[in-house]
């Protein structure tokens, strides 16, 4: 029995295959409660799967590849509590992998293929971990509900109009994130982008090649161990006053507004 | 000497008064178009002659017009990031008779911020565009009888799409336009942005881009009486992709085309789902087996269907 509860509760967390998982092999389904696996590479002409609420599905491995000549989105986790693990979803001309309904759903070691809109996280309370996103144009992340941990994530955008990873909701953790822009659009985008409020990014590393590393436009988010590197700006605040977002342990070069503390560089002496 | 300065006086006050209007100035292609941009006023009216200029990222103030002298036709091009950008503070602009030209370099000769608003252009071109003719964000656009053509360098096998027009704005007008970018993904997107709905795309040609036009985000997009021939050439002619809710698709020729909607949306006065027919679509991939499984699957209600002008 204990080893039953096991497996039900950390099952989907801990990469544990389930034992009666049900071959997912069709296109255009609705999965409801229940376990479900991969077993070959899925091709579909159009969507590929809903996971409507406590579904859980692992790739073991394998692809989920829409129509790359259509939008998405490619895979929803819908309803409440869902699971989606160990694959790449490989999406069509955008939006690769929505989140939605109530939350609670968990998305562990997912890779998402260069797409135009990778993630859109609308609902809260969310995990994800270990999940990498590549976008062109649009955010690779787009994560606007509340209340959601990602923690271990890695976007990166060859080409970049509205950041790579744009935090619109509040009240997110967001730890260890990685995030790499290539080429920025017009030298104003940021590899990070905050907009909403009272999040928390701890451990962030961020690379700009042509842009601007972390931007925070919200107020009340706390940036804790940032390392940030932009080619026209490594860290921006859009409130002057460093009052309204906190900037702990900061490791940049250039700061706007220079009130965020960054930390002194030593002198090379030359002997 | 008291009635000097009377006189004086007097005159001061018959003198005309400055002029508080906007202000037109017309000018070459041997002169500076950045210059005079940066010139401009709100509401004033800049008059371009025939001729090539270049341009970068022009950001003409609000309620001002740039149009081409009579019987004109500039061409602005460049190498920069844009040719026009338009954000909070150029709302109720209108391009009027120019060829926006990209040569492949610029990344969008039009771009559009979140911010922007009232903008027009109308009767001239867009045109190879290196991403896509058009970024445009915002709200209460209006696109009107131009060419939208060869934008777009990459699309599909890459998943970096370029488009005609990438358009992420809100309550706006595309009518009149002719569409044909055969190296872009869609000749038209309706993507992006925060929700882009309210859309009405009518009277407009779309011809031989390889995934055709997307309706894909937002909610209550009109299309209707569009001509679309050859289009999703790389995606088995599914050239038409409607899927943003409560959109209506009305009255539009469909030629070498078929559509696949989605959702809650309407064809000619009928609900998508309730009148399609089953997909006859060739898959562009192949699909895998039927399920062997023994839980309760959902279709997912889609449709493709093949339209005749009515």
């Amino acid at each position: 029995m204990r080893l039953r509860i096991l497996f039900q509760l950390g099952g989907p967390l801990l990469g544990v295959a389930s034992l009666h998982a049900t071959p997912l092999t069709d296109c255009g389904q609705s999965l409801v409660a229940g376990d479900y696996e991969l077993t070959a590479d899925l091709v579909c002409p159009h969507h590929a799967v809903t996971l409507t609420g406590g579904a859980h599905l692992d790739l073991q491995g394998h692809q989920i590849v829409c129509n790359q000549f259509e939008p998405g989105p490619c895979v929803v986790l819908d309803g409440w509590g869902n699971s989606l693990k160990q694959g790449t979803i490989d999406g069509g001309t955008t939006d690769a992998l929505d989140l939605r309904g109530t939350g609670g759903h968990t998305v562990a070691n997912v890779t998402i293929a260069l797409i135009d809109t990778a993630l859109i996280v609308v609902s809260p309370g969310n995990l994800l971990s270990s999940v990498r996103l590549t976008s062109t144009t649009s955010p690779a992340l787009v994560l606007e509900g509340a209340g959601n941990w990602l923690v271990a994530n890695m976007a990166l955008c060859p080409f970049s109009v509205f950041g790579c990873v744009q935090v619109r909701g509040s009240a997110n953790a967001l730890l260890w994130t990685s995030v790499v822009v290539q080429e920025g659009f017009l030298d104003q985008v940021a590899a990070i982008e905050v907009l909403g409020n009272a999040n928390w990014l701890y451990g962030t590393r961020a690379i700009n090649l042509d842009g601007i590393g972390v931007r925070v436009a919200g107020t009340g988010n706390t940036l804790q161990d940032t390392t940030a590197m932009g080619s026209t700006l490594d860290v921006q605040d859009m409130h002057a006053d460093c009052d309204d977002n906190r900037w702990i342990a900061t490791f940049a070069r250039t700061a706007d507004p220079a009130c965020i503390a960054l930390p002194t560089i030593p002198t090379v002496v030359q002997r | 000497m008291r009635t000097i300065m009377v006189w004086g006086l007097l005159a001061l006050l018959l003198m005309p008064v400055p002029p508080s209007f906007a202000a037109s100035q017309t000018i070459g292609p041997g002169q500076d178009l950045g210059h005079a941009v940066s010139q401009m006023q709100p509401g004033d009216t800049l008059t371009l002659e025939g001729g090539t200029y270049q341009a970068a990222n022009l950001a003409p103030p609000a309620g001002s017009t740039i149009q081409a002298a009579p019987g004109a036709q500039p061409i602005i091009t460049g190498s920069q990031d844009t040719l026009f950008t338009f954000d909070g503070s150029s709302q109720r602009v209108t391009l009027n008779g120019l060829t926006l030209d990209g040569g492949g370099q610029v990344a969008f000769p039009a771009y559009g911020t979140p911010e922007a608003s009232g903008v027009t252009i109308e009767n001239g071109a867009i045109l190879n565009g290196r991403h896509s003719g058009g970024l445009l964000g915002g709200s209460h656009w209006t696109i009107a009888n131009n060419d939208i053509k060869h934008n777009g360098t990459m699309c599909c096998a890459t998943h970096n799409d370029d488009h005609g027009l990438y358009f992420s704005a809100s309550d706006s007008t595309i009518t009149g336009n002719r569409f044909e970018n055969p190296d872009a993904c869609n000749n038209l997107q309706i993507y992006g942005g925060s929700n882009p709905s309210n859309n009405l795309v009518e009277n407009n040609t779309f011809a031989n881009s390889k995934c055709g036009v997307a309706l894909t985000s937002g909610s209550n997009q009109t299309f209707r009486n569009n001509t679309l021939t050859n289009e999703g050439t790389a995606n088995g002619n599914v050239g038409l992709y409607a899927v943003a809710d409560g959109s209506h698709i009305e009255g539009n020729k469909l030629e070498g085309t078929t559509m696949y909607t989605d959702g809650n949306v309407s064809v000619d006065g009928g609900g998508a789902g309730a009148s399609g027919q089953p997909s006859t679509a060739r898959p562009t991939r192949t699909a895998q087996a039927p399920p062997a499984t023994t839980r309760p699957l959902t279709q997912i209600p889609g449709t493709l269907r093949v339209l005749d002008f009515p």
